[in-house]
């Protein structure tokens, strides 16, 4: 039977959780920036030219099928090498979050918005309001109590996907976790730590997420 | 001079033709009635007039402009002598189903086009939408959102909405056919106060009271086309086609 010692873990939690600072801070820039792009590809996604509206497509389409982890090593090593462009392991991770979770974000975008019941497009129209400002005005904010939900769940799955940069030796939380494992030899309770430290990251997120769902969506319900 | 022509004017919607060589003259302070079966082509043709769908051959004017215009390879295309989005609240549109922005107050609802359209600031922008709310009875609600309202409240602070454009047209969609039959008589007052005040207006409408009442011309539209036109008088009492005969007898047997 498998004696497990949690002690050592315990011992040397400081270290692992210095890894939690850039955890944060590349799951909050990848959403300010998810969020961004998604916005940007949705409203090209609408638009009345139809080679934009498939560019734009085309983008989320791949973006949305290939693997992150492909995009992320990709980003940092043939970058380089075919557009001179060099990042390093932090933005690689940054903007491979961007394109994808982009993509996502920008279908939860695009859905929102074209949910919003003509009528209302139809009404600012007649009132003389352009597209730029009806949008601003009348549909982003009725959209976006309904995107709230899918939106959430896509903050938790960014802050899960950051532990990838831990393959481009970025020192957050699972990069932490590789170099505390070898160094104790206990990968069970190193990683069942792990998990658990995550776990009480992203159920927060997700209560405040609800929380939010409950307050904005009540207006929508009549 | 009409303040509203409508010349020839066709639409299809694929092989449908849904408006078939429309003409109609409206005065200026006029209100033109336009009653029909349903899928007659009513509310196409009140769409077509404010922009919301292009007609695939013939003319709108308004006043002395050309505003709808089907150019050669039937495009169409909005003609205007001042190309901006200002143009558009001079024809106002009320909707069947109110359509106010739920995420704002009705004096919100009312004052944000004056204010992003015709550059109004907030302050005039306020005063304005206090005034209209007030013509049409409703400057208690100012600060209630739409969804607490009645329906006739809702469709009314809809006109507001339209009348702060200060529109020279307005177009009403069938606006109390979604309505309790107990609210309906609260919007027709205002439309019948907007008349007696020299709004030019084309109202579609089932409320043949109404037509008899407010009505300067009466059309009676049936798959497209334009049947019959006259005065109230002549269409409701004294109707010389069949086909208007039996909708009106359809209509008053409900």
């Amino acid at each position: 039977m498998y004696s497990f010692n949690f002690a050592i873990v315990i011992r040397n939690l400081p270290f692992l959780m210095t890894g939690l600072g850039w955890t944060i801070k590349l799951a909050l820039m990848a959403i300010a920036g998810a969020i961004v792009v998604g916005l940007f590809v949705s409203l090209l996604r609408l638009s009345k030219l139809p080679v934009i509206s498939q560019i734009a497509r085309f983008y989320v389409d791949f973006f949305q099928s290939t693997p992150l982890l492909v995009q992320l090593i990709w980003i940092y090593y043939a970058l380089p090498i075919l557009l001179n462009i060099s990042l390093s392991a932090y933005l690689s991770a940054v903007l491979a979050l961007w394109l994808k979770q982009g993509a996502f974000l920008a279908e939860i975008f695009r859905a929102g918005i074209q949910s919003i019941n003509r009528g209302q497009s139809e009404a600012a129209f007649v009132l003389g309001l352009t597209k730029r400002q009806a949008l601003a005005d009348v549909i982003l904010p009725q959209a976006f109590a309904r995107m709230l939900p899918p939106i959430g769940s896509n903050l938790v799955v960014i802050v899960k996907d950051s532990s990838l940069a831990s393959f481009l030796a970025v020192p957050e939380l699972t990069y932490q976790a590789t170099v505390l494992q070898s160094s104790t030899f206990r990968p069970i309770e190193v990683l069942t730590v792990l998990a658990l430290i995550y776990f009480v990251v992203n159920y927060p997120l997700g209560l405040v997420v609800s929380y939010l769902e409950e307050r904005v969506g009540s207006a929508e319900r009549h | 001079m009409h303040e509203l022509e409508i010349i020839d004017v066709a639409k299809r919607f694929g092989p449908l033709r849904v408006l078939n060589n429309v003409s109609l003259k409206v005065q200026k302070a006029h209100a033109c009635v336009v009653i029909g079966p349903s899928g007659c082509g009513k509310s196409t043709l009140l769409r077509c007039i404010c922009g919301l769908e292009l007609v695939d051959e013939g003319e709108i004017r308004i006043g002395d402009r050309t505003v709808r215009a089907a150019r050669q390879r039937n495009r169409s295309s909005y003609v205007s002598t001042a190309p901006t989005s200002r143009k558009r609240g001079e024809v106002g549109m009320i909707f069947q189903r109110f359509n106010l922005f739920p995420n704002m107050t009705v004096l919100r609802n009312v004052s944000l086009a004056p204010m992003r359209v015709r550059g109004l600031s907030r302050e005039k922008a306020k005063e304005l939408a206090i005034e209209m709310l007030n013509q049409v009875g409703l400057a208690d609600k100012a600060n209630a959102y739409p969804h607490t309202l009645s329906g006739g409240q809702q469709q009314r602070a809809a006109i507001a909405r339209a009348l702060a454009m200060e529109p020279r047209l307005l177009l009403f969609d069938e606006v109390t056919s979604a309505l309790d039959p107990e609210l309906v008589g609260e919007v027709l007052a205002v439309m019948r106060r907007l008349a007696r005040h020299g709004m030019t207006m084309v109202v579609v409408t089932h409320e043949m009271q109404f037509a008899a009442d407010v009505a300067d011309q009466v059309i009676f539209m049936d798959e497209g086309a334009v049947v019959e036109e006259g005065s109230a008088e002549d269409i409701l009492r004294r109707p010389s086609a069949d086909r208007t005969r039996s909708f009106l007898r359809r209509l008053l047997e409900k």
